[in-house]
């Protein structure tokens, strides 16, 4: 891996990201949805709980629009436009291709997910350790989204092999209000523990069961897509 | 001379059945080789081969001597690949393609100005690439591939699809990368191309070398036995060449009646009708 070539990449990468309007747009939709929010007075109605209502909200919605998408959308540009090709012609690895999109969909997401946590009113101490979790929270959907990139052939399939990603994100919002199997079904999802070990960490209850619990269900969540990644990866190789 | 390139009976299938077919040739340093042959004859394969995106069923693949395997990334550092699909960053202009591709070869963005002054591109340098015609994408591609100078220059059907004047300029630009050093194969489909740019051709058909030689020696390998002689009176008269038929035009030329004495040498696209029976 040559990092000065990530660099060059990198530097590309999020210059496109800037430039495409269809990208940078959805990425700062749950931002503009937190701002809309208060900016309505919805959030004062909520009182005590808006904050936690707008923190929540404005992640899951994050999450979803750029951990998950940003990686394979833009790996399925790539593909379907030939520029792929052109890297890999130009003596660019696969390993510095993706590992440039990775480091831009963090850029994008931690800084969408700062503005989020300060718009929403959280305890501004508490931002360095929502950023980790988001980090281990969105690490695994970034991962699906790499796999995703190298399955699919073009944005079309993208757009599908995305649906069933998109739903383990939403699952727990969906799911909150129904049984205890249900429930406890859908904590076992990367970004019900995300929220969960925040919350662990707010209620200063970070060294508990509860908590280990949480990371634990991350890491798991983490170790699937970066297996299925290595296998898929060793088979297809990125530009098949 | 030292060699570039050399298959020794290259094999590949795929489900469809064979591509190559034990495919031997080979390239020397500074030559222009014509890879040439109808669409689906393996020439893009072949190529896929020697830039690693493809690996072969049997056979050997050598690379500046080395085993294809065994060719490293500062290897690939001095090879220049134009594939039949090579994409451009259409949300960038032609001018930050270049930039950024200048960069991630480690050369300065001046080689860069230079090869779109070359190309007849400097002028729309600021043009988007997605509003750039095929001709002038081609000619960023190729601007492209040239940055880092590489020694060697695989190229797929450079010229397909261009306009007459494009395809000129291409050709010019060939031809100056030749009086460089650079070897150069190419692949194509225009036989009239292949005789104008290449030292040596390679005729592939159904994944087998058919034959191969420069393009004046192809020519007399297959050329016909036979002269074409017109005379004063407008008269066209075909002899051989052997000694009946020297005698004949020495008896026209003494009483001067001859106008024109033609051997006839078959052009690349009759050669290949002749050693497989199909048009090209
Ligand atoms: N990925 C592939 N899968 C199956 N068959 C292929 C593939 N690529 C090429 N072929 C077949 O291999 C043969 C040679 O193709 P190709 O090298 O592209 O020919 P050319 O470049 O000379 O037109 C063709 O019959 C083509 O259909
Ligand atoms: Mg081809």
């Amino acid at each position: 891996m040559n990092l000065k070539k990530t660099g060059i990449l990198y530097g590309k990468d999020l210059n496109d990201f800037i430039k495409n309007p269809g990208i940078s747009v959805a990425a700062l939709i749950p931002v503009l949805f937190v701002v809309l929010y208060r900016s309505i007075g919805l959030a004062d109605a909520l009182g005590d709980y808006a904050s936690y209502f707008l923190l929540n909200i404005g992640t899951v919605m994050s999450i979803a629009m750029v951990a998950l998408l940003l990686v394979s959308t833009s790996v399925a540009e790539e593909k379907e436009k030939f520029t792929l090709r052109t890297l890999m012609m130009s003596n660019v690895k696969a390993s510095e291709f993706l590992l440039s999109k990775i480091l831009v969909t963090l850029t994008v997401m931690l800084l969408c997910n700062a503005l989020i946590f300060i718009l929403s009113g959280t305890e501004l101490s508490a931002l360095p350790f929502y950023l980790v979790c988001c980090v281990l929270g969105s690490a695994s959907l970034i991962m699906f989204s790499a796999c995703i990139g190298i399955m699919a052939r073009d944005q079309m399939s993208t757009s599908i092999y995305q649906i069933p990603i998109m739903l383990l994100v939403m699952l727990p919002a969906l799911l909150s209000g129904f049984n205890s199997f249900i429930g406890t079904l859908a904590s076992l999802t990367p970004i019900a523990a995300m929220m969960s070990l925040f919350e662990n960490f707010q209620a200063g209850q970070l060294v508990s069961a509860a908590a280990l619990q949480n990371l634990a269900v991350m890491l798991v969540w983490i170790a699937v897509p970066s297996i299925l990644f290595a296998w898929l990866y060793r088979r297809k190789g990125i530009d098949n | 001379m030292s060699e570039m390139i050399r298959l020794e009976q290259v094999c590949l299938r795929f489900k469809t059945g064979f591509a190559l077919d034990g495919l031997s040739f080979q390239v020397e340093s500074g030559q222009v080789f014509g890879f040439l042959g109808p669409s689906g004859a393996g020439k893009t394969t072949t190529i896929k081969l020697l830039t690693k995106q493809l690996v072969k069923d049997s056979g050997q693949i050598y690379l500046f001597g080395k085993p294809v395997e065994e060719v490293s990334r500062d290897d690939f550092e001095k090879i220049g690949v134009l594939t039949d699909t090579n994409g451009l960053y259409e949300r960038m202009s032609i001018e930050e393609n270049l930039k950024f591709f200048a960069r991630l070869r480690g050369v300065s963005p001046e080689r860069g100005t230079e090869l779109l002054k070359r190309m007849g591109l400097y002028d729309s340098r600021k043009t988007p690439v997605k509003k750039c015609s095929k001709g002038m994408r081609q000619r960023v591609s190729l601007a492209v591939v040239l940055l880092h100078s590489p020694k060697l220059l695989f190229l797929d059907e450079p010229t397909s699809g261009l306009d007459p004047a494009t395809i000129q300029e291409v050709h010019r630009l060939l031809l100056e990368m030749k009086d460089e050093g650079t070897t150069i194969f190419l692949t194509t489909h225009n036989m009239e191309e292949a005789d104008k740019l290449c030292d040596c051709v390679g005729i592939l058909d159904q994944g087998k070398l058919v034959t191969s030689g420069s393009p004046l020696e192809l020519k007399l390998r297959y050329a016909h036995d036979q002269i074409n002689i017109r005379t004063r009176s407008g008269e066209m008269i075909t002899v051989n060449k052997d000694t009946a038929g020297a005698e004949k035009i020495l008896e026209i030329a003494r009483a001067g009646q001859l106008m024109t004495v033609h051997s006839q040498e078959p052009n690349l696209e009759e050669i290949f009708l002749m050693l497989t029976g199909r048009k090209f």
